[in-house]
C-alpha cells in the first residue's frame, strides 16, 4: 500500500461525519488511479459504495468513453456477487483492503475468473502502487499503466502486477533481440490482463520492436489483435510522461513514418515527440518542406525550434514560423500566399552560409525567365556567366532554384511559395532536407540557424553525418 | 459483534438488503465491515465488559431526496425464512437503538429492521412502540448491559422515557421477500433514472 494512501485512509477515519470520510476516500482513490495513469480525468459521482452506481467515473481527453470505478470494502465473495450487477459496464473495482490477504481462497479464484471474463479490473492499492512505482521507468511501462486503467481485467494485486510488469519488460527486451520466448510470454501476460483494445496497442508495439530488429514478422507470437502500429497507438505512446532512452525511440522509429506522425494526436510541447523524431531523422522521409510565417502565439511554449504535429502535418516550429513537412504529396502542404522573391545576393548568402550546393536558378525578368543550370550538378552560384546575366537583368530576383543534397538528390525550391520539394515520387530524408534546404527559404538569424542545426543534426558533426562529402555544410 | 458476516447466509442477506435499498435510488449505505465507514455502526453497551461490550448494527447510511434527504439510518438485517427467534432479536435491536441514539444521535434519524419473515404478526402494530422499547430494556440481558441494573424493578428511573419514545418513532419495519427483490427497476432503466438524477445534481469534478 502506498504510504500516501495509508495516510489518507487514516485521515478519513478521523472524520466524524460520513460525508467527510467519503470525500477523503474518493480523493485518495482518485490519487491512486492518477498515479498509474496521469492522463485520466476523474469525476466524482454523488454515490458512495453503491451496489450499481459507481463512486468515480474515469474519462480521458480525446476519447469518447468512460470507465466506471467502484470503491469497495468487501470480501472476494461479496465482490463476486456484486459483479453480477455491474460487470456489464466493464468497471474498475478498487478495494480498500489488500486483496492479497486471501489470494489462495476459492472465492478469490472465482473472482479472478469472473473478472477476467467480464472485462472487470479488480485491484487494490498494492496493485496501483506496483505499477505506479515503475510507470516512469519507460514509456512501455507508462503505457502499460494507462492500459490497465483503461482496459485492465482480472484481479491485479501487487504480485500479479509485478508478474505482468516483468513479463512485459522481458518481452520488449527480448523482441529487440528477436527472442521469441520472452515475446510470447509478454503477449500472453498482456492479453491475459488487458481487454482486446488495450492489449492490441502493446502487442502491436511489441511487434514493431520485433520487426524493427529485423526479425521475421511471421515468427512473431500469435496475437489476438493484428496489424501494424497505428496513429492511435503512437498517440498513446507519445502521451506517456516518462523518459525513454534514445535506443528505445530508435526502435520505435523504425516502425514510424512521417505520414503516421502527421496523424498522431500529441500535446505541444511533447518531449517524446522530440525524442522520437530526433531518433528517426536518418529514417524519416518527406516529399518536401514549406515555410509559413506564423506569429508566436500567447501561451505558446518558448522552446524553439521544436517538433510539433499541427494541421495534420509534422512540422518544425520556430519563433514566428512553421516548417510544414509533406509526407508523400505536395498537395499535403497547407496553402500559403506568395512571398516576395529573394534577390540573387540573398540566395547566394543563404546558400554559402549553409554550404548548400545550388545547381540551377531561375531568374525572374519583367516578362522573361532565364534559367541557368550546371550540366553535372555542380555549383552555379558565383559563376561569372550567372553573375553577368543577373547584372544584365537589373539584379532581377530569383523565382526557383535546385539544391543538391549530399546524396545527390535534387530539391526544387519555389521561392514565392517558400517550398522545397522533389519531383515525381522522389522523397528526401528529413535531416539533409532541413539542414541544407530549409535555410534557403528565409533569412534566418544565426541564432535560429544554430537552433535548426541543433535539432536536426543532434550531437553529430557534419563529418560524421556526411563523411563522403567533407566540407558540406557548416560547423557551429 | 459483526455477526452477519460470520456465515454465508447472513452475508447473503446483508448484500441483498443493501442492493435492494440501493436500487431505490434513495439510499447511500455501508456495512459493518467497511474499512472506513464501518466504525459508524459500531457502539458499546455501557455496562458490559470485555468482549461483550461492543456491538454493531449490520448497516448504516443516509437517505437522499425530498423529506428524507440527508437523514441517517442504522439497519439490522435478518435473513430468516420464518419467524424462528426473530422477536428476541428484534427486542435486542430496540435496545441497541436506544443506546445508539443516546451516543450518536446524528447517526440515528431512522432505525431499519429488515427481515424476510414477519414475527408475532398478531401484534405487528405494537412492535414499533414505546412499550416495546420498554419491554426490550426490561429483559434481563438488556437491562444489565444497557442500564446497569439487575432487577426489573430498578429499571424505572434508569431509563430515559423520552428517548424510548424517540426510538419507537424512528423504527422502520421492512419485510422483504425473494420475489419482491426482483421488483426493482431493470438495469437499463435504473441507469436512465440515475442519469436524470445525475443531471439534476450535476457531476462534480
Amino acid at each position: 500500500m502506498r504510504p500516501e494512501f495509508r495516510r489518507a485512509l487514516e485521515a478519513a477515519a478521523q472524520h466524524d461525519r460520513p460525508s467527510g470520510r467519503i470525500a477523503v476516500i474518493k480523493n485518495a482513490v482518485k490519487d491512486e488511479v492518477s498515479a498509474v495513469d496521469p492522463s485520466v480525468r476523474v469525476r466524482f459521482t454523488d454515490y458512495f459504495n453503491h451496489s450499481v452506481a459507481p463512486d468515480l467515473v474515469l474519462e480521458w481527453p480525446h476519447e469518447d468513453r468512460k470507465r466506471p470505478l467502484f470503491v469497495r470494502s468487501a470480501s472476494a465473495a461479496w465482490l463476486l456477487n456484486d459483479m453480477r450487477l455491474i460487470a456489464s459496464h466493464h468497471p474498475v473495482i478498487f478495494t480498500l483492503e489488500d486483496l492479497g490477504t486471501e489470494s489462495a481462497a476459492t472465492p478469490r479464484k472465482s473472482l479472478q475468473a469472473a473478472a477476467a471474463t467480464a472485462g472487470t479490473w479488480v485491484t487494490d492499492s498494492t496493485g496501483t502502487e506496483a505499477i505506479a512505482d515503475v510507470r516512469a521507468r519507460s514509456p512501455i511501462l507508462g503505457m502499460l499503466g494507462q492500459a490497465l486503467v483503461r482496459g485492465g481485467r482480472g484481479v491485479a494485486d501487487a504480485p500479479e502486477v509485478r508478474k505482468l510488469v516483468n513479463a512485459t519488460q522481458r518481452g520488449f527486451a527480448g523482441a529487440a533481440k528477436g527472442a521469441e520466448r520472452p515475446a510470447r510470454s509478454a503477449v500472453k501476460a498482456i492479453e491475459g490482463h488487458l481487454d482486446r483494445d488495450q492489449a492490441g496497442r502493446l502487442t502491436r508495439l511489441l511487434r514493431a520492436v520485433w520487426e524493427g530488429h529485423g526479425a521475421d514478422g511471421a515468427s512473431f507470437p500469435t496475437t489476438a489483435s493484428l496489424g501494424t502500429l497505428t496513429a492511435d497507438d503512437l498517440s498513446y505512446l507519445l502521451s506517456i510522461p516518462s523518459d525513454g532512452s534514445p535506443d528505445f525511440w530508435t526502435k520505435i522509429g523504425r516502425a514510424v513514418s512521417t505520414e503516421l506522425l502527421a496523424s498522431v494526436r500529441v500535446d505541444d510541447p511533447s518531449p517524446n515527440l522530440q525524442a522520437l523524431v530526433s531518433a528517426s531523422l536518418d529514417r524519416l522521409e518527406a516529399k518536401g518542406v514549406r515555410l509559413i510565417d506564423e506569429p508566436y502565439e500567447l501561451f505558446e511554449p518558448d522552446d524553439y525550434p521544436r517538433w510539433i504535429v499541427t494541421r495534420n502535418r509534422l512540422a518544425l516550429r520556430g519563433q514566428n514560423w512553421t516548417a510544414y513537412l509533406a509526407a508523400r504529396r505536395t498537395e499535403e502542404f497547407p496553402p500559403t500566399e506568395d512571398a516576395e522573391l529573394p534577390d540573387y545576393p540573398t540566395i547566394t548568402s543563404r546558400a554559402t552560409a549553409n554550404r548548400t550546393r545550388i545547381s540551377q536558378v531561375q531568374i525572374e525578368g519583367h516578362d522573361t525567365a532565364v534559367t541557368v543550370e550546371s550540366r553535372q550538378g555542380e555549383e552555379v552560384l558565383g559563376r561569372d556567366e550567372l553573375n553577368a546575366i543577373v547584372e544584365r537583368m537589373g539584379n532581377a530576383p530569383l523565382r526557383e532554384a535546385v539544391a543538391v543534397l549530399p546524396d545527390g538528390r535534387n530539391v526544387k525550391v519555389d521561392f514565392p511559395q517558400r517550398t522545397a520539394s522533389g519531383s515525381g515520387s522522389v522523397t528526401f530524408l528529413l535531416r539533409p532536407l532541413l539542414l541544407f534546404v530549409l535555410p534557403l527559404l528565409s533569412d534566418f538569424s544565426a541564432y535560429e540557424l544554430a537552433g535548426i542545426q541543433r535539432v536536426v543534426r543532434g550531437g553529430d558533426s557534419y563529418e560524421d553525418l556526411y563523411p563522403e562529402l567533407p566540407g558540406y555544410g557548416i560547423e557551429n | 459483534m459483526a455477526g452477519e458476516s460470520a456465515h454465508d447466509k447472513g452475508r447473503d442477506g446483508l448484500q441483498r438488503a443493501k442492493q435492494w435499498l440501493d436500487l431505490t435510488t434513495r439510499v447511500e449505505s455501508w456495512t459493518h465491515d467497511h474499512r472506513i465507514l464501518g466504525s459508524l455502526v459500531h457502539f458499546e453497551w455501557p455496562f458490559a465488559r470485555g468482549l461483550a461490550k461492543p456491538f454493531s448494527f449490520d448497516m448504516g447510511g443516509e437517505f437522499r431526496g425530498e423529506s428524507l434527504a440527508e437523514q441517517s439510518f442504522l439497519a439490522e438485517v435478518k435473513n430468516y425464512e420464518y419467524e424462528m427467534d426473530l422477536h428476541a432479536h428484534f427486542l435486542d435491536f430496540l435496545a441497541k437503538c436506544y443506546i445508539a441514539l443516546g451516543n450518536r444521535p446524528e447517526l440515528c434519524d431512522n432505525f431499519l429492521w429488515i427481515s424476510w419473515s414477519p414475527f408475532q404478526a398478531q401484534k405487528w402494530n405494537q412492535h414499533a412502540t414505546t412499550a416495546s422499547v420498554r419491554r426490550a430494556l426490561t429483559l434481563p440481558r438488556n437491562r444489565k448491559r444497557a442500564l446497569g441494573v439487575d432487577k426489573a424493578d430498578d429499571v424505572v428511573g434508569q431509563w430515559d422515557v423520552e428517548r424510548m419514545g424517540e426510538v419507537a418513532k424512528r423504527i422502520w419495519l421492512i419485510t422483504l421477500s425473494d420475489k419482491q427483490e426482483m421488483l426493482v427497476p431493470i438495469e437499463d432503466h435504473y441507469f436512465k433514472i440515475k442519469e436524470i438524477i445525475d443531471r439534476e445534481r450535476g457531476l462534480r469534478r
